[in-house]
């Protein structure tokens, strides 16, 4: 049994069918990556296993199972166990996803304690603990610091760290580097890469850019429109497939000491 | 806020008070009619001869030019004599120190009134957008914006006070019961034009990233409303409610007539009426103040509220 | 590679210091030798804070340099004024970042693609539609959507639309930030093709900032690698990761991810962070990140030295 399993997933946007018939399998340690331009549904596709479609969005047929849950019909309440514990999503800017008006450490506490109970204290603690764990140093100060004083690429280091903290089988993470200069994005690749190799982490990567795709993806899925188009092992992908599209894909892509245009 | 800062603002307000102390004189002095005949007749169409009238002006020194008069009267003024209220045959400012009281009472009064019912509906309303709530509260807050002061509190009087009894229709003095119409009609005045804006910041908070960060933490819909929407989205509103606290210390002008509510709305009224300019000026300077000063307390609580205004050091 | 009697603009010693509410400096750009050549493009790369927005700004006169000249046909631009600054603003033309921002959305596009030659009286109002579907048609855009209005259109239709607004006045050299960037790559392919070939067929200099070293490399004839405002290599654009030797352009190029590169490599990170840039080390800008970092690299700044034809570099490992 694969730990994550969508199958024939339709998601609608009240009556407007935005994504049709997505199907796709992570396996534990598994690292996916899905690819597409913009429209293609990716990013639906992973806030909607997350169950943080927002407004009138719902998966309108079709199912998602993790570890054997149906996420479909969990309740409010076993959500809330389940995310930023056993699963946990990193978003494009994770300093925009925290509270600008509260400092990092007193949300990381109110996170921290509702998932375990700990004196305010020790809560603390544990966030510095974690933030070190995840090789940014001073943690203290970065508890102390309000998330405009930070860097971009620190910022998603934190919100990596706090989805990190009780090590959850499965990080979703919605186009995490797209924000971030080549050098930060190749540290936080890294990362991710080593949230595997340590912990065995599976992680399913959506972003636009194929070449981080493509040297993190055991598997690619390549989405158009709303819909899957291809998918399979990295090298299969790159180098086998004879969809039009993803070849398209790839053409397009520059690469270094590829085609030139002058 | 910097110190530096904090001083431009004084001396902004200072120069504004000057400013609107001096255009509300001219207005005073450029109403039609004569003031000297004024005071010595009062509204009443009595004979009054010119010599009384002339020697009331020298002694006044009305007959001055323009300019020295208000040069004279900021003199005064600077040092706590803003002259005397011929209305009240007392010192213009033991007349507004008199009046104040009641108005800071009704303020109080009214915007806890507000603060009661505007913050719960709203936020109700906002979590329960577009059901059957939503629609009701939204539907009671544009009736209560939408109808005149006095036509309410004249309608909660007469229903109130003279139907059904339970109040006092006189007014007059300060007292717990004269004093609970008054603030009702305010009250529902502004809790009307709250409950909208409470929704309003509310719902775009909701709408915000963090919201959806918190909820990928596994943050309970309570936590993120009471811990981190409700802080954030209440901020704008403290401007606001500043305005409206200037404007209730200035006085409720219409509301305290209606109800004979001794503040320094009704007494402003019938300096008007009276044409008692000493403490008209004295009041316009009164309301310029408190709006002025309310306002600098905003913005520096802002700086308070959020830290991406402060000066943190890096 | 390049004709000296091909060059168009030349920037000397450019230098952009903003002073701060402290008291301190701000050092934007310091001392920048850049050359633009006729119908050849030079690709700034660098990462945020480099200074390469700033420097370009100086180019279509949206900000001047605190010191330095920048030479276009002979004269300085940066002290051009008056007549004579209107009059060269037809020639030196720029494409945004943000197709969805860089337009008037109450105006058509008719009126955007036509509103420069209004401007230099170049065509009357009886002429905007024809020329419209004229320069819509260099762009490979239907005529009639000379009628539209920005928001009916894709992202890659408008940045298209930014070009043909560009190209308008046959301007000899287009600033172009990050003009690809916001595009999905299949259509940024085809947006770079449309450049190059009216780069070719209107001999246009090109200046184009870019962090993707890929794409830099597939269509620029020179590549100048920023950091914190100075330039620290300027090489040919061609194979320029086979070339390139300046510490920091190494690690960007290790930076790089690729559909073709090889998987099982480790990503090799630089280390540090960089200093702030009110607060310059002297010597090397990069001296506390480099692998390489000797004394002498943290006493004295180096200069750009040509190490080869058409490339040069700022290190003390490579001069003379």
């Amino acid at each position: 049994m694969s730990l994550l399993e969508i199958e024939n997933v339709d998601i609608s946007y009240g009556n407007n069918l935005t994504v049709k018939n997505c199907s796709l399998n992570l396996e534990k340690g598994q690292i996916c990556s899905i690819v597409g331009e913009s429209g293609s549904g990716k990013t639906t596709v992973i806030r909607a296993v997350m169950g943080l479609l927002p407004g009138t969005g719902r998966v309108s047929a079709g199912h998602i199972t993790y570890d054997g849950i149906d996420l479909l019909k969990l309740t409010p309440k076993e959500w809330r166990k389940l995310r930023g514990h056993d699963i946990s999503m990193i978003f494009q800017d994770s300093g925009a996803m925290m509270n600008q008006t509260r400092l990092i450490g007193d949300s990381y506490v109110e996170y921290i304690l509702t998932h375990e109970d700990l004196s305010k204290k020790d809560a603390w603690a544990k966030g510095v603990e974690v933030i070190e764990r995840m090789r940014l140093p001073d943690g203290d100060r970065i508890m102390r610091s309000y998330p405009f004083q930070l860097s971009g690429g620190q910022r998603q280091r934190v919100g990596i760290a706090m989805g990190m903290t009780y090590q959850p089988k499965l990080l979703l993470a919605d186009e995490p580097t797209s924000a971030l200069d080549v050098t930060t994005q190749a540290q936080i690749v890294r990362q991710f890469m080593e949230l595997r190799d340590e912990y065995g982490t599976s992680i399913i990567i959506v972003t636009h850019n194929l070449g981080v795709a493509a040297y993190m993806g055991d598997k690619i899925v390549v989405m158009k429109h709303g819909e899957v188009v291809d998918q399979g092992e990295r090298g299969y992908i790159l180098r086998q497939s004879e969809n039009p599209y993803t070849k398209l894909l790839l053409d397009a892509v520059p690469t270094l000491g590829g085609k030139r245009y002058v | 806020m910097g110190r530096k800062n904090l001083v431009r603002r004084l001396g902004q307000m200072i120069l504004a008070l000057l400013g609107i102390s001096f255009i509300s004189f001219c207005l005073v002095m450029l109403a039609p009619g004569d003031v000297a005949r004024q005071m010595i007749a009062g509204n009443q169409e009595i004979m009054v001869s010119q010599a009384e009238v002339d020697a009331l002006k020298a002694e006044l020194g009305l007959d001055q030019p323009f300019f020295f008069q208000y040069i004279s009267w900021l003199g005064r003024a600077v040092q706590g004599n803003f002259g005397n209220s011929f209305m009240m045959k007392r010192p213009v400012l033991d007349v507004v120190l008199a009046s104040l009281p009641a108005t800071v009472v009704l303020a109080a009064s009214s915007s806890a009134f507000m603060l009661i019912f505007a913050l719960p509906l709203g936020i109700y309303a906002a979590v329960k957008q577009n059901t059957w709530f939503d629609y009701l509260v939204r539907g009671f807050s544009f009736i209560g914006m939408s109808v005149p002061n006095f036509w309410m509190g004249l309608m909660l009087l007469w229903i109130f006070g003279l139907q059904l009894g339970w109040f006092p229709i006189l007014g007059g003095e300060v007292s717990l019961e004269n004093m609970a119409l008054p603030t009702v009609t305010l009250g529902i005045a502004m809790a009307s034009k709250y409950i909208r804006q409470v929704r309003v910041a509310i719902l775009e908070e909701l709408n915000q990233d963090y919201v959806t960060g918190a909820r990928s933490l596994g943050m309970s819909e309570t936590y993120i409303l009471w811990r981190e929407v409700l802080p954030n989205a209440l901020l704008p509103l403290v401007t606001l409610f500043g305005l409206s606290l200037g404007s209730l210390l200035g006085g409720a002008a219409v509301v305290e007539t209606v109800f004979s509510w001794p503040g320094l709305g009704y007494t402003a009224v019938q300096a008007i009426t009276y044409r008692d300019f000493q403490l008209i000026q004295a009041i316009v300077l009164w309301i310029a103040s408190m709006y002025m000063i309310i306002n600098l307390l905003v913005d520096i609580s802002y700086a308070y509220f959020d830290p991406r205004l402060r000066k943190v050091g890096r | 590679m390049f004709d000296e009697k091909d060059l168009l603009i030349d920037a000397r010693h450019v230098t952009r210091r903003f002073p701060t509410n402290d008291g301190r400096l701000l050092t934007a750009c310091d001392d920048i030798n850049l050359k633009f050549y006729k119908g050849k493009t030079l690709g700034l790369v660098g990462e945020s804070g480099c200074g390469k927005s700033t420097f370009m700004r100086f180019l279509v006169w949206l900000d001047s340099p605190t010191e330095g000249e920048i030479f276009f046909h002979g004269k300085d631009i940066t002290k051009m004024k008056g007549k004579e600054l209107h009059e060269n603003r037809q020639h030196i033309q720029m494409v945004f970042q943000d197709p969805s921002t860089s337009f008037n959305p109450k105006m058509k596009i008719k009126e955007i693609v036509c509103e420069p030659l209004l401007n230099f009286n170049r065509i009357s109002g009886s002429e905007v539609d024809a020329k419209a579907r004229e320069l819509l048609e260099l762009v490979e855009l239907p005529g009639d959507f000379a009628d539209r209005f920005p928001h009916n259109m894709s992202g890659g239709q408008r940045q298209r639309v930014a070009i043909a607004r560009a190209i308008a006045l046959e301007p000899e050299f287009i600033v172009m930030d990050e003009a690809t960037s916001a595009l999905d790559v299949s259509v940024q392919k085809t947006v770079i093709e449309l450049i190059t070939r009216l780069q070719r067929e209107k001999n246009i200099a090109i200046g184009f900032i870019c962090h993707d070293l890929g794409l830099i490399e597939s269509f620029a004839h020179q590549v100048a690698v920023m950091y914190l405002g100075n330039v620290v290599e300027v090489m040919p654009g061609e194979g320029l990761s086979d070339v390139c030797c300046h510490p920091y352009s190494k690690a960007l190029l290790d930076s790089v991810f690729d559909t073709r590169m090889d998987f099982t490599r480790k990503i090799k990170s630089i280390k540090g962070e960089p200093p702030s840039p009110l607060d310059l080390p002297p010597g090397c800008p990069f001296s506390n990140r480099c692998p390489n970092c000797s004394e002498r690299c943290l006493q004295e700044k180096p200069k750009l030295v040509e190490i080869a034809p058409d490339h040069k570099v700022a290190c003390h490992l490579f001069a003379r």
